[in-house]
Formats: C-alpha cells, structure tokens, sequence
C-alpha cells in the first residue's frame, strides 16, 4: 500500500494508446535520441554544455529559444495536418482515423504549442537577440535571470513532450475550460500536464517581462532617450508592460484548476458552489492581452522593416508609439468579447462590443504609418519586406473579420463556429507569424553573419500566403454555414467535405513553404560565405548595424552615444559619431549551469505534481532554492575580455 | 540612528526588477481576491465567514506581523548605520514573529479542518483558505529567506550588495503586511460583518 | 527614512489597526452598532485604505517627490490596472450570475442528484 502511493498515478498502461499516437512517439523518442547520439559521436557534449547551454549571452539564449521554437512548430503543425486530413475523412461520411478522444487532444495540443511554445519562444528568442544591441546595451539587466527564464520555458517544452510519450495530453481546448477540465471530467494526467507545462513556462515568461522591461527602463546607452528609442524597443516596452501585468493572472488561475484537481477544492467545480464561469472570465482577462502580447513585437518589427526597406525614417513615430502604448491598455477592457454568448446583458456585451472595435482604431493608425513611410520611399522588396506586404494583406482581413466578432449581435451567430477558427488563425498567422518569420528574415544576418537565400524566402512567402487563403477561407465559408470548431465528423449530407478538401490543399502549401524554410535555412548555412553579409547588408538605420555581423559576445566594443533617432543612419549620413575613445576591458557575465539545474529542478516538479508523486515535491523545491541560495555566495560572475582582443 | 538620505528602491536595475517583481505579486493576489469577491457567498450550505472567523486570533496574527514589519525596517536601518549586531538581533526578532504568525495561521487552520471546515467543502471555503494560505506561503518563504540573510551576514561584512538583498527582503515584508491589512479587512473584517 | 519615522509609521497602522477591530467586536457583540452594516463596511475599507497608505509612506517610502516618486507611480499604475481586473470581473460576473444562476444551491443539489456525487 506504502510502496503503490510512492509511484502515485503511475502505470504501464499509459505507454501504449494506439498506432496513430505510437507514431508519434517514435518521432519524439526517435528524434531526441537521435539528436542526442550525433552529440556524442561528434565528441560535441561538453562544447554544448559549455558554449551555449550554460551561456549567459542573451544573443545565445535566444538562438536556443528560437531552435526549440522552431522544433515545437513542427510538432504543432504536424497536429495542424492531422486535424485537416481527419475533417476531410470525417466529413464525407466516414469514422477518419482520429477517436473522438484522440482528436480533442490533438487540437489541445495544437493550441498550447503553437501559442505558448512557438509564439512566446520565437518572441523571446527574437527580442534576446537583438533588444540589446538596439539599446546600445551589452546584455540585458539581468543575465542569470535570462538563463533561468529560457530553462523554465524549457521545462514546459519538456513536459508538454513528455505527454506524448507516456501519459495523454489533455482533451480540453488550448484554454481548458472547467467543468471539462475538473477531475470529474478529465480524471487522467492530461489536463495536469497541461496546466504544469503552462504554469511553469509562465513562470519563465514573467521573469522574463522583468528582465526586459529593467533593461529597457535601464540599460539604453547614453544619450538614447525613451522618445530616440527604436521602435521596436518601443514595442517591447509595451508588451512586457502587458506581460508583467496579466501572466499573473494566469498563474493565480490556473493555481486555482490545479488546487481544484489536486486538493479537492471547489473553485470552478459544477457543484459545492464552484463557479465555472469565474474561470473563462479570469483566463480571458489574460488571453486577450496575451494576443497583444504576441502581436506586438511583430508590430515593431513591421515598424523596423518598412522604415529600412522604404530608406525613409518611419513616418509618425510619436504617433505610433501613442498607439503602442494605447493598445497595451485598452486590450484590458474587451477580455468579455470571448465570452458574449455566456449569458451577460446587454449593458456587459454592449460596453466590451465597443471597446473590441475602439482598439482597432489604434491598430489602424499604425497601419496608415507604415503606408505613409513606403509612399515616395525608395522601396527595396527584400523577403522582409515581402513579409510585411504578406501582412499587410493578411492582417487586414483578420482584423475586419474581429471588428465584425466584436459585434455581440454577429457573435451569437458565429461563436465556436469555425468562422472564429478563421479568424484568429488570420489574425495570429498574418500578424504574428508572418512578423516573427519577417524579424527572423532581417535580424539573422546580424546574428549569424549570412543572409538567407533570397529566392528561396520569396518562394516561401508566396507558399505560406497562398496556402494561408487557401487553406483558410473555406474555413470561413465553413463557419458561416454553421459548422462548429473542434469537431472530427460532420454528416456528410451537410457537403462540407469540398471545403475541407480544399482547406487541406492550402495546408499543404503551407507545408510547402516550411519545408522550403527548413531547405533555405540548410542551403543558407551551406552557402554562407557567398551569402556573407557584412555589418549593414540592408542599409539600416538602428544600432544593431553599426556592430560586425556576426555580433561579437559582448555587442559593442565601445558603448556608442546617440543623439538622435536612427542614429546609426544619422551617423552614416554625416552626423556625429557613435563611437570615440579608449578601448577598455569589458566584463561579460561567466557561464553558470543555474538556469539548467533549476529548469530541469521545475520540470521535475511538474512530473511529480502530474504523477502524483508527492515525495518528488520536496526535492525539487529543495534543488531550486538551494541553488539559488547557493548563487548569492558566488562573488565572481563575471569575466573580462581585455581591450587590446577589442577589434576597432 | 543616523539619518540616511533614502534612495529610492528604483534607482538601480536590481531595486527596479524587485520592485517589478512585487507589481506581479500584487496583480497575483487581486486575482485571488477577486476570486474570493465572486465566490466567498457559495457557501454550498456550509458555513460563511462569521461563522468560523475568530476576531481574537487574527488581531493577534496582526498585530504580531505589524510588529515583525516594524523590527524588519528597524533591522535595514541599523544595517544602514553600519550597526550589524542590532540589525542580526531585530532580524532574528523578525523571524521568530513571522513564525509565530505562522503558527497561529496553521492553528487556526488545523482547528478549522477538525471541525469538518476542509477547503473542500465549498468554494467560499476554498477561496478563503487559497488566499490566506498563499498569504502564508509568501510569509514561509520569507523566513527563508530571512534565515539565509542572517546565515550569510553572521560571518561577512555589509557590503553593498549585502544591502541591496536586505533592502529587498525588507520590501518584500511590508509588501506583505499590506496585504495581510487588505486580507484582514475584506475576508476577516468584513466577513464577520455580513 | 529614520528610525523615527517607522515608529510613527508603526504607531498610526496600530491606531488604525485597533480601531478597525474594536468597531466591528462592537458591531458583532452584544452591544451592536449605531452605524449600520453598510455604513460599516464603508469605515472599514476607508481604515483598510488609511493604513496601506501610511505603511506606504512610511514602511515603502513611496512618495511623489524626486527619485521615490518612480515606485510610486509604478505601484499607481498598476493598482489602476489591477482595479480594473477586479472590478471587471466582479462586474461581469455580478451580471452572469444574476442572468444564469438560478440559485448556487439548487444547482449543488441538481448536479449531485443527477451525478450521483455525494461528498463525505
């Protein structure tokens, strides 16, 4: 008896779930081992651990973010191909190849991947790389934090990977909407592998916010007011502002479902006087932030990439940080348009119908900006830009298909119907994704020294918008004919299937694209010296171009001094100088296997948490303070790099 | 005590990120009192606040954290005037309020539990014991670490980052009798009003 | 930031604190209140405010003079902030629960008949 509570919920029987799952087990397993045994063959493990996984160098970190980043988005999009092929199965009279059960946990995961692990990956991997660099900063406030912060995010990777493996994933919605998700309903480990894998990357993310947020408030060089800040700066200082503000809603609440599921407590159960509703409003009072969050990096992204490429500084600065900053706080008055079919008056739905719409205005303000700094600009269409004319596109229609959501009258029609599928997927892939692919497309020659393959970025742009309409306005179609979202089969009387069918054409031009990414990235690597870009290869105008490409470790060997906005342009168009003086030694921070231990330390406590293991608890808390107890007595956290190894 | 010129807790990137880092907790705990606001009437014909609350119990529990938060600021003054013996003797004194508030908390929850009062029994009863017992968490972990602060300062001089942590962990404790003030109010004040 | 002020600080939190307490032991015993409940509740949360701003000033420093006046701000901020998430949420589910409750109770009741649950 003493010997089974020891091994919690553990049991065999959670191996095994069928072919289709075994797939994707090997695949993991497969890939993992495989990664790992060309590590040790190669004789590369101790080059790993001690150049990139116990760096401290905020550059190195968000490679590694956007490395697992990159591996997650395989996983989410191969999620993505399983549900098109299943509805295409499932809508013309057959079973498909998906349970119910199975399907449910497939679009969860979809979900959850694609928003917490690709989205927030690619944007903290992105900001790591190049926030620094546009503050003229060496690093950013506080490097040990970054390194925890990335393990932490890992550790939710880690888990949500575990799922597939051994155990279920849960079969709930990206959100896991009580009562569904309540132990009554969901009595296995997948909803808790959710809510860990969740609660300990945002966790990481939190942190993360603090960092970002001290580096931007603190650590700009001299000289660079908040108002001669790039733009993109800008847009971090609004979304971590966001960040910093809601995740903890999120921890709160999913804390909350955990207490419920693992205490017995009665916070969003079905009886004892639980109130599932409380849940959906508190985690839209985070998920509507936490879209912004994802979409307003991009737009500063956009704001970079369009000034540059049009060779003209970005018209309506002052207005558009106005709009940052205008957006950051009115996405905390519509959280409610999530929910207008839950059942609140008129006066409720009425207030948050209108602030949906009034926080398009802002949007639409930056969306003239960039217009107005392509018109009389020289315009070169590089892929960035390509990127940004994909968005331009996308995004529009995503947000007038949101400005009609916003409308509660609209909304009761369309709700949960795949019309809403439509919409979010416009809106996340043609602001975030097509922005992120844009930053990745424009900042990796700084970081890696080669530029990407031109010809083979245009070819995956045009694949990725192609496929994206193809695959997405039947979607639409769908929801206004009344099929609901998270559905495997469909009566085949309702002739839904040609739609589906040509939804999964554009899928797979989608996959086209990205394995035209996924070739472009190999043969750039493999053609990198002809692809060798200097230090400003697309004539820029922030401080990130006036370093050698790749950047060194510590950024700048001089701290530069701005006086002006784009005041790498300005320099190069007779202003003053960014950099004068002495070489100097510069402190750089020391490796440290913190972060690792305390991320491996989290996931161990998610696992112990999930399986019920509760001796596991203990341990692993034990590990993480004492580590980071054991931190404050290391004096020495950094090393010099002496001036004369200093190139000019 | 000298009088020292105050430095803002945000002057310096460290001071900043702490300061940031209580903003979140902040957010963290109106989510738990929001929750508490929405549910602390589903009583699920169990028992509702002033049926359980001992206004005895929790004004001592008060007056000893307000006390604990007093020595905590007396304690970083001391440190700031260079006086580390007094500001070990106040920080000690510190720790052993904090556990006895502590005590008292896990008492008074453990009566709670005797008398059939679990947290499982409603949602009122599981908002109230999340939101005083997360309370309490943070209290826990600042015995921590204030027992790591004085093991670390008992052999080592002040130095300034030494201050930095202690001007930290003196922040994190008021922080945390603010909202013990709020928590005493709303659920326990207000409670055995309705 | 003297020695002095966190006595004093300490001294109007502890007028503040036993104030608060002594009206609602009177309210609750024998004796009852002149103030009605609501009335109460008002002076309560005024005292509950009083003292988070004197242990502000006083414990925090927070003040919007010179350098302190940064915290300050920040904590304003996100008060506001944290305002609106309480209040909205209070606010909308004031509002649901109204329009599609019917009763927590009858609901317990409902579900665990139909459910068979039944907690010991």
């Amino acid at each position: 008896m003493i010997f089974a509570s020891w091994l919690g919920k553990l049991d065999w029987s959670y191996f095994w779930h069928g072919w289709v799952q075994f797939g994707g087990q090997i695949a993991t397993v497969g890939g993992a081992l495989t990664v790992l045994a060309a590590l040790i063959y190669f004789k590369k493990l101790g080059w790993l651990y001690r150049n990139w996984l116990t760096s401290l160098d905020a550059k190195k970190i968000g490679v590694m973010y956007i490395v697992v980043s990159v591996v997650m988005l395989l996983r989410g999009f191969g999620d993505a191909i399983m549900m098109r092929l299943q509805q295409i199965l499932g809508s013309g009279g057959g079973h498909g190849f998906l349970s119910g059960d199975h399907f449910q946990q497939v679009f969860t995961a979809h979900g959850t991947i694609m928003i917490f692990f690709v989205a927030m990956g690619l944007m903290f991997g992105i900001i790591n790389l190049i926030l620094p660099l546009q503050l003229g900063a060496r690093d950013v406030a506080f490097p040990l934090l970054n390194s925890i912060a990335f393990y932490l995010y890992l550790a939710g990777v880690i888990l949500v990977n575990l799922s597939l493996v051994f155990g279920e994933f849960g079969a709930v919605g990206w959100l896991a909407y009580p009562p569904l998700s309540e132990l009554a309903y969901s009595p296995g480990p997948g909803v808790d592998y959710w809510l860990w894998s969740i609660q300990i990357a945002g966790i990481g993310s939190t942190l993360s916010g603090i960092n970002f947020l001290v580096t931007i408030l603190k650590k700009r060089c001299k000289g660079m007011t908040l108002m001669k800040m790039p733009i993109f700066s800008w847009s971090i200082l609004a979304t971590m502002i966001l960040l910093l503000l809601v995740f903890p809603i999120l921890t709160a609440t999913l804390f909350m479902l955990s207490l419920d599921r693992s205490m017995g407590m009665h916070f969003f159960t079905a009886d004892m006087g639980g109130n599932a509703m409380m849940y959906i409003n508190l985690i839209w009072a985070w998920g509507h932030p936490e879209v912004y969050v994802l979409v307003l990096p991009a737009f500063g992204m956009y704001s970079e990439i369009v000034a540059t490429f049009s060779r003209k500084r970005l018209f309506g600065y002052t207005s558009m940080v106005w709009a940052l900053m205008a957006i950051c706080v009115l996405s905390f008055f519509v959280w409610a348009h999530h929910f207008f079919t839950m059942g609140a008056g008129g006066n409720v739905n009425a207030f948050f119908g209108i602030m949906t719409m009034v926080i398009a205005i802002p949007t639409g303000v930056k969306v003239f900006n960039w217009l107005f700094t392509m018109y009389q600009g020289r315009v070169h269409f590089d892929t960035p830009m390509w990127w940004f004319m994909a968005f331009a596109t996308t995004f529009l229609i995503g947000g007038g298909t949101g400005v009609m959501l916003a409308v509660p009258a609209i909304d009761f029609q369309v709700h949960n119907s795949l019309f809403l599928v439509a919409h979010f997927h416009n809106t996340i892939i043609g602001g975030v994704v097509f922005g992120y692919l844009a930053g990745i497309a424009y900042w990796l020659p700084k970081i890696f020294g080669f530029k990407l393959h031109e010809r083979l970025g245009k070819a995956a742009v045009y694949c990725w918008v192609t496929g994206f309409f193809t695959a997405f306005m039947p979607i639409y179609l769908l929801g206004f004919m009344g099929a609901t979202r998270r559905m495997e089969q469909f009566d085949p009387a309702l002739q839904y299937q040609g739609l589906f069918i040509i939804s999964g054409i554009g899928t797979a031009i989608i996959g086209l694209g990205v394995l035209l990414q996924v070739v472009q990235l190999g043969y750039s690597i493999w053609k990198r010296k002809e692809l060798a870009a200097g230090h400003d290869p697309w004539h820029g105008r922030t401080l990130e171009w006036s370093v050698p490409s790749p950047a060194p470790e510590y950024n700048f060997a001089r701290l530069p001094v701005v006086t002006e906005r784009d005041a790498f342009w300005v320099a190069k168009h007779g202003g003053p100088a960014l950099y004068s003086g002495p070489f100097k030694d510069i402190e750089v921070p020391k490796e440290s296997g913190v972060g690792l231990v305390v991320g491996l330390a989290a996931a161990v406590f998610g696992f112990g948490v999930i399986w019920q293991l509760w001796w596991l608890l203990p341990i692993a808390l034990a590990v993480i303070i004492g580590t980071l107890i054991k931190q404050t007595y290391v004096e020495e956290t950094e090393r010099i790099i002496p001036a004369k190894e200093l190139k000019a | 005590m000298s009088r020292q010129k105050y430095e803002s807790p945000t002057t310096n990137a460290v001071g900043l990120g702490f300061w940031v880092y209580l903003m979140t907790d902040l957010m963290l705990f109106a989510t738990l009192f929001a929750t508490y606001g929405v549910l602390r009437g589903n009583t699920a014909g169990g028992p509702a606040g002033h049926d359980i609350f001992s206004l005895k119990l929790v004004f001592a529990e008060t007056i000893i954290l307000l006390v604990s938060s007093l020595t905590a600021g007396l304690a970083l003054l001391s440190a700031h005037a260079g006086r580390k013996t007094r500001m070990l003797q106040l920080l000690v004194i510190t720790g052993v309020l904090g556990a006895l508030f502590l005590g008292l908390e896990i008492n008074e929850f453990r009566v709670l539990l005797a008398d059939g009062h679990s947290w499982q029994n409603s949602a009122f009863l599981s908002s109230y014991f999340t939101l005083v017992g997360t309370h309490g968490l943070h209290i826990f972990a600042g015995l921590i670490w204030l027992v790591a602060t004085v093991w670390y300062a008992l052999k080592r001089p002040l130095s300034p980052r030494f201050m930095q942590r202690l001007t930290m962990f003196s922040l994190f404790w008021h922080f945390l009798d603010l909202v013990w003030v709020c928590i005493f109010s709303i659920v326990y004040l207000m409670g055995v009003l309705a | 930031m003297t020695s002095k002020a966190y006595l004093t600080g300490f001294m109007m939190s502890l007028s503040l604190t036993v104030t608060a307490f002594i009206l609602v032991y009177g309210a609750t015993s024998v004796g009852g209140s002149p103030l009605s409940q609501g009335w109460l509740i008002a002076v309560i949360a005024s005292l509950a405010v009083c003292q988070l701003v004197v242990q502000g000033m006083y414990f925090l420093h927070l003040s919007s003079k010179g350098k302190p006046g940064r915290s300050l701000q920040i904590m304003l901020f996100v008060l506001v902030m944290a305002a609106i998430v309480v209040g909205g949420s209070i606010w909308v589910m004031h509002n649901l629960n109204y329009r599609m409750m019917p009763g927590e109770q009858k609901v317990t009741e409902t579900i665990q008949d139909k459910e068979n649950i039944h907690h010991h």
